[in-house]
């Protein structure tokens, strides 16, 4: 076959915190393809938080593998490590967690462009702006503290630092949970074009069946560590059959149906408009 | 016959001092609420709807400027909080001493408010635990907070705002911190408690989805004001005002999925300080003539079913 490897493959990934009997991450196979669009999704504790961790490197795995383009992430060290993990990015839920408080964002963003050698001292400024117009934010902003943003605009600086080192893969975790619905439409937006824009794959770990909807083709849920279902978005969640995903469909929260004839659109003041 | 409000606003104006500029966080809200009525307050971050809570229960800081007024009708009285209002937060741990047994603080609202003595207390304290749906309340009313989970800490939240059984439950974001499933629950527990007890309930969210599975009326805040407000069943199937319709159509399609972009509302909120002389979604709606952007639209209609737009006939 001439199919080429997965850009991320896990293979019975497992991993047990000391003192527990139960595994947090048990025996899980995973595999996210070049470009491809994957939730992850589970209620808290069901273990998709630590295989994220795993997948990272930020904890090691006490059994499985981990490749990465075609590489064995867990024998790689130094300096080919950390070559894998430009091209291996993760977005928190919680951007103000993961930027410094006392480091004006522009700076933040310029971070992983000299960690990893990409642009020249002289070019980084012009580089911290073009990505910042990347992910939509003012230029004008990277002068600003995190905690001088909105939620929405703190997101878009943790998107811009992720997007710098040019990965191929993003680990999103609860990207846009604490945002509003209207912030969380444009995050998901934007993420979806600079996908199409620079073929970037992603893993998005989430309790929010309506960003795995949007934001996902294929779908994994997660229970008590294992993947218990696995399937397409839109098919999984039409016709769950795993008790934990017909758990977490059944217990979303969704409007009314809208009317069969919707009201007429407001195209135009339907009061008399006032002559200008 | 016309019942009387429990809770009445009129032209409710808080003003907070910030830098550079005051923070205008209400700009002049009519708000109505009815004995056992159940009201939702839609809005974003920065819209105020935590202000209104705050100016509701008489928690602003002292620096806020306030004009116009808030009154207690069917009460008579001005409200003890505690007493006469609970208040559930988005972090119980905000409302939780973490040194205190749960008992110890459920009971504590009993002895302050309702006169028990502390042995009643402990037995009310696991009753209502119970009712919260905390299992073996016997067992866990010494523990402290930090050995329940999320959403058990958020019943307990809850257990203490009700305990002295107060006419008014105001409820801000509290189930936006939990996950799905949990979510829920908690607002079934919610919604069960209130209807149980005739409570009213105020319940803040950014969330329409969470709204429509509470609420009998939506009341939608935009920048300091109502942009709509209506029975929920009409406000969710037609609309009226370009930010509720733009709000529903992206919470529908992150129902409906599909892969369509979302059409998200393009823009952001007006700076909180920032003066505008004419609607202030205005520079965001796609159906904005020159008028929206010059002159304030009044509201129109009934004040519990209406809307403030100049495209919408009154």
């Amino acid at each position: 076959m001439s199919v080429p490897p997965p850009l991320l493959e896990v293979e019975g990934l497992t991993k047990r915190w000391p003192g527990t009997t139960a595994a947090a991450v048990a025996d899980v196979s995973l595999a996210v393809a070049s470009g491809e669009r994957v939730a992850l999704v589970g209620a808290s504790g069901s273990g998709k938080t630590t295989l994220a961790r795993l997948i990272l490197r930020l904890i090691e795995p006490d059994r499985g593998s981990i490749r990465f383009a075609g590489r064995d992430l867990l024998a790689l060290r130094g300096e080919a490590l950390r070559r894998v993990r430009a091209d291996l990015q993760l977005v928190f839920q919680d951007p103000l967690a993961a930027l410094d408080p006392r480091r004006r964002v522009g700076a933040q963003v310029a971070d992983p462009l000299r960690a990893h050698g990409l642009v020249p001292r002289t070019g980084r400024s012009a580089a911290v702006t073009a990505l910042f117009e990347r992910v939509g934010l003012d230029p004008a902003l990277a002068r600003r503290y995190p905690h001088e943003l909105s939620g929405g605009q703190r997101q878009r600086v943790a998107i811009a630092r992720a997007l710098a080192s040019r990965p191929r893969l993003l680990v999103l975790d609860e990207p846009v949970a604490q945002l509003d619905v209207s912030v969380k439409a444009q995050i998901l937006d934007l993420l979806e074009r600079l996908r199409r824009e620079e073929g970037l794959a992603w893993l998005l770990i989430t309790h929010d069946l309506g960003a795995a909807r949007a934001a996902s083709d294929r779908i994994l849920v997660m229970a008590e560590g294992r993947i218990v279902e696995e399937g397409p978005t839109a098919a999984v969640l039409a016709a769950p059959r795993a008790p934990a995903t017909r758990a977490l469909v059944a217990a979303e929260l969704r409007l009314p149906p809208p009317p069969e004839r919707p009201d007429q659109p407001l195209t135009a003041p339907s009061v008399s408009p006032r002559t200008m | 016959m016309r019942l009387v409000p429990l809770l009445e606003l009129r032209g409710l104006s808080v003003r907070l001092p910030a830098e550079p500029v005051p923070v205008h966080a209400l700009r002049g809200l009519d708000l109505e609420l009815l004995p056992g009525e159940r009201l939702a307050l839609v809005g974003e971050s920065g819209s105020g709807k935590s202000t209104v809570l705050l100016a509701i229960a008489g928690l602003l800081p002292d620096e806020a400027e306030i004009t116009g007024g808030r009154r207690f009708p069917a009460l008579g009285r001005e409200p003890t909080p505690g007493r006469d209002l609970g208040l559930v937060l988005q972090d119980p741990f905000a409302s939780l001493d973490p040194v205190l047994s749960v008992g110890e603080q459920i009971g504590e609202v009993l002895v302050a408010h309702r006169g028990a003595r502390w042995a009643e207390a402990r037995r009310a304290a696991v009753v209502l635990l119970g009712r919260v749906g905390i299992a073996e309340p016997e067992a866990r009313v010494d523990d402290p907070p930090h050995r329940f989970s999320g959403g058990q800490r958020q019943r307990i939240a809850i257990a203490m705002a009700i305990a002295a059984g107060p006419r008014l439950l105001l409820a801000d974001e509290p189930t936006s911190a939990l996950d799905t499933v949990v979510q829920a629950q908690i607002l079934d527990l919610l919604d069960g408690l209130v209807r149980e007890q005739g409570t009213a309930l105020l319940l803040v969210t950014h969330d329409l989805a969470v709204a429509s599975r509470i609420a009998d009326r939506i009341a939608v805040l935009y920048a300091g004001r109502l942009v709509e407000s209506g029975p929920a069943f009409r406000l969710l199937r037609s609309p009226r005002h370009p930010y509720t319709r733009a709000l529903l159509a992206i919470a529908r399609a992150l129902e409906a999925g599909g892969g369509e972009p979302l059409a998200a509302i393009p823009g952001a909120p007006p700076e909180p300080g920032a003066e505008l002389p004419g609607c202030s979604f205005a520079p965001r709606c796609p159906l904005a003539s020159a008028r929206c952007a010059e002159e304030r639209p009044a509201w129109r209609g009934h004040p519990r079913d209406g809307v403030a737009c100049h495209l919408v006939g009154s």
